[in-house]
């Protein structure tokens, strides 16, 4: 694994760390985080949460249960392994309770579409009848998304085909509070998804070229913080197989 | 159809580990369940820990004893994924003619498989 790692590009090892540390900071300390199967940036963000500045959160974790202490960041992120050491046991009916009750503060939810109002399409593409591309669907996300007081979408592709400006169908929708893409973090204003922020080495023209939808264009673009010197040594502490670059397509 | 740990003849059955959505889908499944099995146990052994028997046997219409029946994926604690292996299916699977390769060429060392009830 460890040859992996050393083979990956620049850019991906780059874009994977600037998201893991993006999607950490937006964690808030003390907050109940939830995150869901296929999901091993938000996994591996909130244990960097957990290490560094919200070390009381409380992470529900998909896998079935409460604060696990996993010895390795697993592949899978509803591995057996995520409930190794764990405070207590949490099953997912419990967790969909605790969804139904606003006992949740923040979850981490995927899509494969997404439009400025965000609503987030996990279901197909194309006509309905004659789908171009069937999509797995959303899992609890349609439940979880309008219960949860905070989502945060991520996906590790920043394009014209995830960024749209109407889904073709909308799976779920709800509180969504943030957006992390490769090269930028959007916050759900008033009017919509607007940029929050650049990442580093991306400059607000990549991001208007690389979303379907109207953004408004800040006279000042703040820039992403780069990930620190003490979080990437965490990062690699943390995740020393880069099970964090695992979505990035080669 | 499930892949449990532990079942008795009758369909009793323990998963160990982390239980996911499996208990919820023998009670959702309207025509029974299929298990498939780890390893069939005496129905003592599991009266020994009812506590953990979470799916019974009156949901279950076939038992099937599989051992190694997850692999590739994991079943813990006997064995976690097998990586070449995913790799293997996932890079043949791409393709009908990848497909019937694989199937040709993998492992049925299962294929005695007893079923009861």
């Amino acid at each position: 694994m460890g040859n992996r790692l050393a083979s990956l590009p620049e850019h991906v090892t780059r874009a994977g760390n600037q998201m893991a540390v993006t999607l950490s900071r937006l964690i808030e300390d003390g907050e109940k985080v939830f995150h869901g199967v296929n999901s091993p940036l938000p996994m591996v963000a909130i244990f960097l949460a957990r290490k560094r500045h919200a070390p009381n959160c409380s992470l529900i974790e998909v896998a079935g249960s409460v604060d696990p202490e996993p010895r390795f960041m697993p592949n899978s992120t509803a591995d057996p392994e995520l409930c190794h050491g764990a405070a207590s046991m949490f099953y997912n009916p419990d967790m969909y309770d605790l969804f139904a009750r606003g006992g949740v503060d923040f979850a981490f939810l995927g899509a494969a579409q997404l439009d400025k109002q965000g609503r987030a399409n996990l279901s197909y593409i194309g006509d309905p009848f004659h789908p171009k591309v069937r999509l797995p669907g959303g899992g609890g996300g349609a439940v979880i998304m309008p219960q949860v007081k905070r989502t945060v979408i991520w996906r590790t592709v920043h394009d014209r085909r995830f960024l749209v400006p109407r889904v073709d169908f909308s799976t779920q929708s709800g509180n969504l509070s943030h957006v992390v893409t490769p090269i930028a973090l959007f916050e759900k204003k008033s009017t919509g998804l607007e940029i929050a922020s650049v990442h580093p080495g991306h400059s607000m023209d990549d991001v208007i070229e690389n979303t379907g939808f109207e953004l408004e264009h800040p006279s000042v673009v703040a820039q992403t913080p780069a990930p620190s010197a003490e979080e990437l040594r965490v990062l690699e502490e943390l995740d020393p197989d880069g099970v964090r670059f695992s979505e990035f397509r080669l | 159809m499930i892949h449990v740990q532990k079942s008795d003849a009758q369909g009793n059955a323990q998963i160990l580990g982390n239980q996911q959505f499996d208990v919820e889908m023998t009670r959702a499944a309207q025509k029974g369940v299929i298990l498939t099995t780890e390893k069939i146990v005496d129905p003592e052994e599991l009266a020994a820990e009812p506590e953990r028997t979470t799916i019974p046997g009156f949901l279950v219409k076939a038992v099937v004893e599989t051992p190694g029946g997850a692999s590739p994926c994991s079943c813990h604690p006997y064995y976690g994924v097998d990586k070449t292996e995913m790799r293997r299916y996932m890079t043949l699977t791409q393709s009908q003619g990848g497909l019937r390769e694989y199937l040709a060429n993998t492992d049925e060392s299962h294929a005695q498989d007893e079923v009861t009830k």
